[in-house]
């Protein structure tokens, strides 16, 4: 499977200095050089998958900073989409975290500080979806019935064809 | 259960064909064998063209209500008795509706338990006092009766039709027959020349996909005069849907819908237990089909109603699909 990463907003300081990406999908590396505006990868998929996008070239010194103290220049981006197969993670990217000296952000996309955005995720991304909604608010308990008759349908479909 | 998952196993590949996603097709789905709505048919625009000009042809409206009955008459069933009564055009079944409860207002509107909503809902914003009946036991002068034919909870002719009309007839209470499914019937044949039947209406609109044009004709008693008959006297109607009506009568049979699916329809019903009716997009389901019923969709809307419904499921949202030939040649492999 190919799993498409696309960035926005990556910035580099006065120095030239580009922000550096190490990314890995269930504890392989797939991925380790400067930040691109679009990145795709081959992955072999699990039943439950783990992504890890580390900022591993981030040092406090890359950010620049004027007499009065406003940052005038940094090294840093913002993670903008997944996709796998071409199906979007879209808000679910959101359930990812951003881990940095000690600390986590919730729901935190940009990379500012050294550290890592971590994610756990399964597919298809509607499987996903459904199961993380229903358990986050309990509302709909036949996620999973009228998923299975979705997923027939397209495979009916299909074989039909 | 079986049969209800294999339902929805299809309805699911019909939604899915059509180009839904799963959020929107799963909004479809309570309501995919419920109800009932015109059939799609892109195809038709071929050969049905209106243009604003239609506006202004003082012919179109007279030719629609004057050949609607012979057309009618070239389809497999049988509307005999019309000959006398006077054509107007109707919006639809629904306008003749309107009209008919506007002239029963000072009567109590009677209706076979599971008939067609809108009358008691337009009786229950108007105040006007209306019952359901089970059979004509109850029926007395004073009362008027609509009903449906073929009958709106089953798609056959209600069993007791002609008692209610019998009844009727005896203690001279106006009727007025919903024939909003005629064109649907796979055999019927039914003599409107009774002394209780006032207003007999028919539409266009369930065997045809036109039903936005709202095209229908109704047929009443010479000497009957209301706003629908005055409009019709003097051509103040919808020029647009008569011009759209008049070419579907010149292309297609009143039965193109039959002709074109009954095998289907007999087919789709044998492979999820349904009953046949005597119709083509209708059918009847025991009591694992419940929840397709028209009393689940009258709580949907909340409409309190305790009367008894028949299961009746719609079948056209499957006969729509564009695969519903391979679908049912595939479903014997479908595991449900």
């Amino acid at each position: 499977m190919q799993i498409k990463f696309k960035f926005k907003n990556i910035n580099s300081n006065s120095t030239g200095k580009f922000p550096v990406t190490a990314i890995s999908v269930n504890r392989i590396e797939l991925y380790d050089d400067v930040v691109q505006h679009e990145i795709t990868l081959d992955f072999e998929p699990q039943e439950q998958n783990h992504l890890k996008i580390h900022f591993v070239n981030k040092q406090p010194e890359d950010t620049e900073v004027d007499s009065q103290g406003n940052i005038v220049g940094d090294v840093n981006f913002e993670l903008e989409s997944i996709s796998v197969d071409g199906e979007q993670f879209a808000e679910m990217l959101w359930e990812g975290c951003y881990y940095f000296n000690d600390q986590t952000i919730p729901g935190c996309l940009f990379f500012g500080p050294a550290g890592h955005y971590s994610l756990d995720f399964i597919l298809p991304v509607l499987k996903w979806q459904l199961k993380t909604n229903h358990e986050k608010h309990n509302n709909d308990p036949e996620w999973e019935t009228d998923y299975n008759y979705y997923q027939r349908a397209c495979q009916i479909l299909e074989s039909i064809k | 259960m079986q049969s209800v998952k294999l339902a929805k196993q299809l309805a699911w590949c019909a939604l899915i064909e059509q180009g839904h996603t799963f959020d929107t097709a799963r909004q479809q789905i309570p309501y995919f064998y419920s109800g009932s709505r015109g059939i799609h048919g892109a195809e038709f625009a071929d050969k049905i063209q209106v243009e604003f000009t239609d506006l202004y042809k003082h012919n179109l409206l007279p030719n629609f209500e004057n050949t609607f009955l012979d057309w009618l008459n070239t389809g497999t069933c049988q509307a005999k008795g019309l000959e006398t009564f006077k054509p107007s055009f109707s919006a639809g079944v629904t306008q003749s509706i309107d009209s008919f409860v506007q002239f029963a207002r000072n009567k109590k509107l009677c209706f076979l338990e599971g008939e067609y909503f809108y009358a008691p809902i337009v009786c229950n914003n108007l105040n006007i006092n209306y019952k359901y009946i089970k059979d004509a036991s109850t029926l007395h002068p004073g009362h008027a009766v609509i009903i449906s034919l073929p009958f709106a909870d089953t798609g056959s002719q209600h069993k007791r039709t002609k008692q209610i009309l019998d009844a009727c007839d005896e203690f001279n209470i106006p009727v007025m027959i919903d024939a909003c499914y005629w064109m649907l019937a796979r055999d019927l044949e039914f003599d409107f020349n009774r002394h209780c039947i006032k207003s007999v209406a028919f539409s266009l609109s369930k065997a045809f996909p036109v039903s936005f044009g709202r095209i229908g004709v109704r047929y009443t008693r010479p000497g009957w005069h209301d706003g629908q008959t005055l409009h019709s006297d003097i051509g103040y109607n919808n020029r647009i849907s008569a011009s759209i009506g008049l070419q579907i009568m010149e292309h297609y049979n009143p039965s193109y819908l039959v002709h074109r699916h009954e095998q289907r329809y007999i087919s789709l019903c044998n492979l999820l237990g349904l009953n046949q009716e005597n119709n083509v997009l209708f059918a009847t389901g025991n009591s694992d089909w419940h929840e397709y019923s028209r009393q689940t969709l009258a709580e949907r809307y909340g409409i309190e109603d305790k009367q008894h419904y028949n299961n009746r499921i719609f079948l056209g949202g499957l006969l729509d699909s564009l695969n519903i030939d391979r679908l049912i040649g595939y479903a014997d492999k479908i595991q449900v």
